[in-house]
């Protein structure tokens, strides 16, 4: 292989590759006007605001409000139940856990199964466990 | 290649490069974090850091393990926890501007694995903007490997010198301890370096990058698990899971989900095949390139949960580390194929005819 063809053959193989690179990446911000437009909403807005909108309650935002309101007055140290309807699929329920245990870090969050009224869920401070004297 | 040409390419990979990172920047400043392992893993342990201010907290928030890994080293929540003490209270927004950060540090950290290795500036520039460009960074932003690529691209640009200089060595024993602080996958980049440095016969730096590791990272860790975390948390492989079916169920995922990057990585394969002095040259760099992806691979066959989920989710994050750390070679196997010369072969009888090359190092 001659020199000439060697250089052709890398400059094609490498300018082919950048531009396959840099075309995914204009594609995941196009159409670029609506991504910073987007932008711009997130910056301005307030946090609770931010967290409502993020993608994580996008589909839930009745929980999301929820936990933001009870992350507010909750103490630390306290622990939280999470009650959601008996026929709730498993892995539904556990992503609203870990949704909820995002938002109310530090406290413990867990599952319950029962009446979870209006909403699809009820929240409420886990009874503090009394040692044995 | 001319001085216009030469001038052509710096400007043009110094574009993308500002591209990629300006693209990494949108991406992950449209709204706050909250992709699957940030809300699971590394926010909610910033959350619990932030407002306990201890590492204790981290295990209280999920003291089963059920999904925030506990066992995972603090070092990501932690800079995210200093990040937003800039701002009260908690906001996920305040941490996404760290994201194109480390995207930039990553490609300047390649420009300089490059140019370690005595790429001549266009091809070490190409380096940077393409790391800056990979996928990763539009793709799982908040997630800890962004601050592992970080540190094992700063690993990689001391590795060539680790051995034969005591400040390369130190800082590559440095970069691999804070590599193992962010995640597991660090601790194995540190022990694979170490085996091959053994195999490079630099036993000095073998031995301090892995006693670095080890005693610095991996144990003080384990035992701050051992003693804060209510109960050993659970782990996704175990000894008792081996099976070659795994292995076998996670090879296929893998290969069917790559399909797409078939190109790029044929693209790779075909500079390196032009290139056949950098190749022969930069044997230890792809060595620990394929023993890393390789062990970390392997372990599927140690999964205890279903091997194709297990790869699907998170192949491309294994695999994303040394492919950035073969980059830098690749742009050497493109400066060979262009100027007709690898870095590290001596300069020409006539050096203006090529580009003026980095002085190479006292050793």
């Amino acid at each position: 292989m001659t020199a000439a063809v060697r250089r052709f053959a890398a400059a094609f193989l490498t300018s082919a590759a950048l531009l396959l690179l840099g075309w995914r990446a204009w594609e995941s911000i196009a159409p670029l006007p609506a991504s910073l437009s987007v932008m711009r909403k997130f910056w301005r807005a307030g946090t609770p605001t931010r967290l409502l909108n993020s993608r994580l309650f996008r589909r839930d935002p009745e929980l999301g409000a929820a936990l933001v309101s009870r992350e507010r007055f909750l103490p630390l140290d306290a622990d939280v139940v999470l009650t959601v309807p008996p026929g709730l699929p498993d892995a539904a329920a556990e992503e609203m856990r870990r949704k909820a245990a995002f938002v109310l870090a530090p406290r413990r969050v867990t599952l319950a199964r029962g009446e979870a009224g209006r909403d699809g869920f009820l929240l409420a401070a886990a009874p503090v466990a009394r040692e044995a004297p | 290649m001319s001085r216009t040409a030469s001038r052509l390419l710096v400007t043009a990979a110094a574009l993308l490069l500002v591209f990629g990172v300006s693209t990494a920047a949108v991406v992950a400043m449209r709204e706050p974090f909250a992709l699957n392992d940030y809300t699971a893993i590394w926010g909610l342990k910033a959350r619990a850091l932030y407002r306990t201010g201890s590492v204790a907290g981290l295990f209280r928030v999920d003291p089963d393990g059920a999904f925030s890994h506990p066992e995972y080293p603090p070092l990501w929540p932690l800079l995210l926890t200093v990040a937003t003490r800039a701002r009260l209270p908690f906001d996920d927004l305040v941490v996404t501007p760290l994201w194109p950060l480390l995207a930039l540090a990553a490609s300047l950290l390649a420009v300089r694995a490059a140019r370690s290795l005595r790429v001549a500036w266009p091809f070490a520039l190409l380096a940077g903007a393409t790391v800056s460009l990979l996928p990763y960074w539009r793709t799982y932003p908040g997630y800890a490997e962004g601050l592992l690529l970080v540190f094992v691209l700063a690993a990689a640009g001391e590795a060539e010198r680790a051995g034969e200089d005591a400040g390369a060595t130190l800082r590559l024993s440095v970069f691999l301890t804070l590599a193992a602080w962010t995640k597991p996958e660090g601790l194995v980049a540190a022990l694979v370096a170490a085996a091959v440095l053994g195999f490079a016969k630099r036993g000095r730096a073998a031995l301090l990058v892995c006693l670095s590791a080890v005693l610095l990272a991996a144990v003080p860790w384990a035992l701050a698990v051992r003693r804060l975390a209510p109960r050993l948390p659970p782990t996704d492989f175990a000894f008792a899971a081996f099976s070659p079916a795994n292995l076998g169920v996670a090879l296929s995922t893998l290969v069917s989900e790559a399909v797409p990057a078939a190109g790029l990585l044929l693209a790779g394969a075909g500079l390196f095949a032009l290139a056949p002095e950098t190749l022969r040259r930069r044997r230890a760099v792809l060595a620990w390139a394929a023993v890393y992806a390789g062990a970390l691979i392997g372990s599927f066959a140690f999964t205890r949960l279903d091997p194709a989920w297990h790869a699907r989710w998170s192949w491309d994050r294994i695999l994303v580390v040394p492919l950035a750390v073969v980059i830098p070679v690749l742009a050497e196997a493109l400066a060979e194929c262009v100027t007709g010369r690898s870095g590290a072969a001596p300069l020409p009888a006539s050096p203006e005819a090529t580009l003026p090359q980095a002085p190479v190092p006292a050793r």
